[in-house]
């Protein structure tokens, strides 16, 4: 710098070295800009294959794994399975060539158990399923499994129902004609445990109710509005039922149901129970009284959230997953 | 204040200045830049993902209308609700149940189909129910439909068959109704179709919208700009339909309202700017709002920003240490130059300045350096040139002490002498008081001024003077010849030209010979000039001698004194000074026979005022 020798000499450097930073901070701040974008990624990516994403319980899985993920500065990919074995086995492809890292899935069938994890280990990633066991067709589990403690969650939902008609006496009232009405969805393993479980719970604690009255309604999709048609189709074909206690393997079965309990004027001649991720916990935290009484609360953020941290533990620590990890499943019930 | 910082200080900030300013000339244009751009991307995810979801409720919605398709040309069906005649009813348990196999097993979207037959009797035995009955029939949404003749009519979202409490919360409103003219080949009516739509199911693209990342909120408005379903945190749905355009605006009678698509744009909603999206769903002519707040649009151009300014406050802080530096370089030499200068100013102690510098200023320093050297040679040469003149005026002074002094010596030798004359013409020595009287008038000559012209016949006597005091020693040992024509008696001549030559004549010349000899004067004219000639036939002078004398007026005053006994050189001298180089004397001899002197003078009738 120095050698430049003239005044002249010395002030155009000075103006060329302004310009060389102008220029230097535009080229930093565009290349900066542009790394944004095109930076290479170094994150973990853990894929969310859900079976339903309009479904109020995935939707707490996601946002629990998502969650999770922010806190772990990893990357998110959710998928929609649709309930679909083979959306599944092609949203697992997509999420293996996506680069990643762990997978989360639900299956919507134990059937395609055996493909989702030979394709998982074939590209050594981490796999963990949720709700259902990935199974064999002896029934052994082949990966680790993250969910509720369906048995566990029914029999809570069963003794408190029993003890509630106890304290009502309904059962004991012969002016009362109590009708049970049980919505299921036998095609999930889990939804089936859940509602067997609460039906014996309830039929044993429950010595002057007898299983004709347990009326099972078949609602499709598991959600409010199949409820809704199947308890009103239900409340048609009893018309001398005049008390109703209903449940359901979900929260949405329990809520449709009471709707229409309400639509016709039998709410507040009912009793009902459900199982689920919080949408009945959030009705009965509400200033409305509804047919709805209780229900056992299920954490879906809390899976979601613990099964990132699996996923993440294992990919960065080598951490083992349990092979089974359930939620708590406690009975909340309605303020008095 | 700005005028009294120094040079440095003024270069520093001014580059400092410089800096800033283009940092914040490239943070506006980029800002203009980026802002564009990233609103241009915004704009065209949004844009894009909202077409995305439109088209995927649209796709949903065109198959739950296909639906009607299906059953208005199943054959069963078309039996059932034609079998109104007498003995026809036709059976409301028959008909669910086709339905059921038929299409709601396939399509999971519809949670039932119920036929109504154009008399309005709801075929299926649940609905058929009084309380369901009166429900279906009297409900707003059907009634419009009956009213206004639409082949197909959605309802607001509610629970079916009986709608909740208008107050009842968004979430309990389950369900959306569509309703459908079931018309045969020849469209006459054969019935009505409803399709009960799981209202979450349909509109589950929206739930892939995650409100953290892309909308904070969107809607679905339908023909009636009725909100039918919403997802996310937003502003009330009468803002948002305030800031679309034609957003209020509905027509009269039957058509399309006037609410337009359009690309994204950037309004103010409920006070809040805010990027909107706009899409349309033709074929129901309902509406998909999309909501993002300008600030989360931009996040990432100020996102950008901050990163200019923390690179331009980085570049900020180097520039002004740069600047500081090179303004210090630059200044520098001139801040030497200024203390040499206040140097000066103080002590009058004029330095050179001693300084590595380049370009302009090691020129500047360069030069005045060479003045400083130049004004001290001056200064050095005006001190000698004093030394000098006080040395000469000593010398004058000394020289003038000298001269009174030698002014006073023949006076007192002139006046001692006069009185031993008396003594001796008192005595009667005639021959003293001649010779003393000689010598005096010699003695006055010589103290009254050698530089005097005088006539040459003045000069000859003066001659002749000296000859009467030399005929005291050497008698009549000599003889003194005059050449001279009478007209050049009276040419003038320095005074005491003749005595020395003469001098030397005896001295040199006649005594050394020990024989009488005869010294001639002679004078005559020349080229305009007057030329004396003393001539003596004594011993000569070697030519070593003639040569010393030929070249006395050249020589130092050292040098000439020792000539003086032979008095040449002074009368040479005296010429030169007098008259100029072109006169003087010349001497020739041969050693044995005699010596000639010649004097070149001017012409004595006018050369010397």
């Amino acid at each position: 710098m120095l050698l430049l020798r003239t005044v002249r000499t010395r002030i155009s450097f000075i103006l060329l070295a302004v310009a060389l930073a102008a220029g230097l901070t535009v080229v930093l701040a565009a290349g900066l800009a542009g790394c944004r974008g095109g930076a290479a990624r170094e994150r973990l990516l853990f894929a969310l294959l859900v079976n339903r994403l309009n479904n109020p319980w995935t939707e707490q899985q996601i946002a629990g794994f998502r969650e999770a993920c922010a806190r772990l500065e990893a990357d998110v990919l959710v998928l929609d399975n649709q309930m679909d074995a083979n959306m599944t086995l092609s949203n697992l492809d997509v999420a293996l060539e996506q680069g990643a890292d762990g997978v989360a899935l639900s299956p919507p069938d134990q059937k395609i158990s055996a493909l989702i994890v030979d394709r998982a280990f074939s590209a050594d990633i981490p796999i963990v399923a949720l709700d259902l066991r990935l199974l064999d067709y002896n029934n052994r589990q082949l990966a680790p499994y993250l969910g509720v403690p369906n048995l566990q969650a029914g029999r809570a939902a069963g003794q408190w129902l029993a003890s509630e008609l106890e304290r009502l006496g309904w059962l004991e009232d012969r002016r009362l004609t109590v009708g049970v009405a049980a919505l299921t969805f036998d095609a999930i393993w889990d939804m089936r445990l859940r509602t067997d479980a609460l039906r014996q719970s309830l039929l044993d604690n429950s010595p002057a109710l007898s299983a004709e009255q347990i009326y099972p309604v078949h609602h499709r999709r598991m959600d409010a509005v199949g409820a809704l048609l199947g308890m009103h189709e239900l409340i048609t074909a009893h018309p001398e039922v005049t008390n109703w206690v209903v449940y359901a393997g979900n929260d949405e079965g329990v809520i449709g149901a009471v709707r229409a309990l309400e639509q016709v004027g039998l709410d507040e001649k009912a009793l009902g129970c459900g199982i689920g991720y919080g949408r009945a916990r959030a009705e009965l935290e509400g200033s409305r009284t509804t047919a709805l009484k209780a229900t056992v609360f299920l954490d879906g953020e809390e899976i979601g959230r613990t099964a990132a941290e699996y996923l993440y533990n294992y990919r960065v620590n080598g951490t083992p997953i349990p092979a089974a990890t359930y939620t708590d499943a406690q009975v909340t019930e309605a303020a008095p | 204040m700005i005028k009294a910082w120094s040079i440095n200080k003024k270069l520093a900030v001014s580059y400092s200045l410089l800096i800033l300013l283009v940092v914040l000339s490239i943070l506006v244009v980029l800002s203009l830049i980026l802002s564009g751009r990233l609103m241009r991307r915004a704009q065209g995810q949004l844009d894009q993902k909202l077409g995305d979801i439109t088209a995927a409720i649209q796709g949903q919605l065109m198959d739950v209308i296909a639906v009607c398709d299906d059953v208005k040309e199943d054959a069963r069906i078309i039996r059932a609700l034609n079998a109104t005649g007498p003995g026809e009813r036709p059976d409301k348990n028959a008909v669910p149940a086709l339905i059921q196999e038929r299409y709601a097993a396939s399509d999971t979207l519809i949670g039932k189909l119920i036929l109504i037959d154009r008399n309005l009797e709801i075929l299926d035995p649940v609905y058929d129910r009084v309380l369901y009955r009166d429900a279906i029939l009297t409900d707003e949404d059907f009634t419009e439909f009956l009213e206004k003749r639409y082949g197909f009519y959605f309802s607001t979202p509610g629970i079916f068959p009986i709608d909740p409490e208008p107050s009842s919360p968004e979430e309990d409103r389950l369900t959306i109704v569509l309703y459908q003219r079931l018309l045969d080949e020849r469209y006459w009516l054969m019935g009505y179709l409803l399709s009960i739509i799981r209202k979450d199911l349909l509109f589950s693209p929206l739930h892939e919208i995650d409100p953290e990342d892309l909308f904070t909120w969107i809607g679905v408005f339908n023909s009636e700009r009725r909100l039918v379903f919403t997802r996310g945190e937003g502003p009330a749905p009468e803002s948002v339909l305030a800031a679309l355009p034609g957003g209020l605006n509905r027509t009269s009678g039957i058509g399309p309202p006037a609410l337009r698509e359009r690309p994204p744009f950037v309004t103010a909603i409920e006070a809040q700017r805010t990027l909107v999206a706009v899409r349309q769903i033709p074929r129901v002519n309902w509406f998909v709002v999309g909501l993002t707040p300008y600030r989360r649009a931009m996040s990432d151009l100020r996102l950008a920003i901050r990163l200019i300014l923390a690179i331009g406050a980085g570049f900020l802080l180097a520039g002004i240490a740069l600047s500081a530096f090179i303004a210090r370089t630059i200044t520098h030499p001139l801040e030497e130059i200024t203390r040499t200068m206040h140097a000066y100013d103080e002590n009058r102690a004029l330095a050179k300045i001693d300084l590595q510098a380049s370009g302009e200023l090691a020129y500047l320093v360069r030069v005045y350096n060479r003045l400083v050297d130049s004004i001290n040679e001056s200064i050095r040469n005006i001190y000698a040139e004093q030394e000098k003149k006080k040395e000469a005026e000593l010398r004058s002074l000394e020289y003038e002490l000298d001269f009174l002094q030698a002014q006073i010596n023949p006076h007192f030798i002139y006046n001692t002498l006069n009185a031993i004359g008396f003594q001796a013409e008192k005595a009667g020595n005639d021959a003293v008081y001649d010779s003393l009287k000689s010598f005096n008038i010699l003695l006055k000559a010589a103290v009254s001024g050698i530089g005097e012209l005088v006539t040459l016949r003045q000069e000859l006597s003066l001659v002749d003077n000296f000859i009467r005091i030399q005929r005291l020693r050497y008698g009549d040992t000599f003889d003194m010849i005059r050449e001279i024509p009478p007209t050049l008696l009276d040419a003038r001549v320095p005074k005491l030209i003749l005595q020395p030559v003469v001098e030397n004549a005896v001295f040199h010349g006649i005594e050394p010979s020990g024989r009488p000899g005869t010294i001639t004067i002679r004078a005559r004219r020349s080229d305009g000039g007057l030329v004396l000639e003393v001539a003596d036939n004594g011993v000569g002078m070697p030519v070593g001698m003639q040569a010393d004398l030929a070249a006395a007026a050249t020589l130092q005053n050292d040098d000439r004194r020792r000539f003086n006994r032979i008095g040449l050189a002074n009368v040479g001298e005296r010429i030169k000074i007098l008259f100029g180089a072109g006169y003087g004397l010349s001497l020739e001899s041969r050693q044995g026979e005699g010596t000639t002197v010649t004097i070149t003078l001017p012409d004595g009738q006018g050369a010397v005022e």
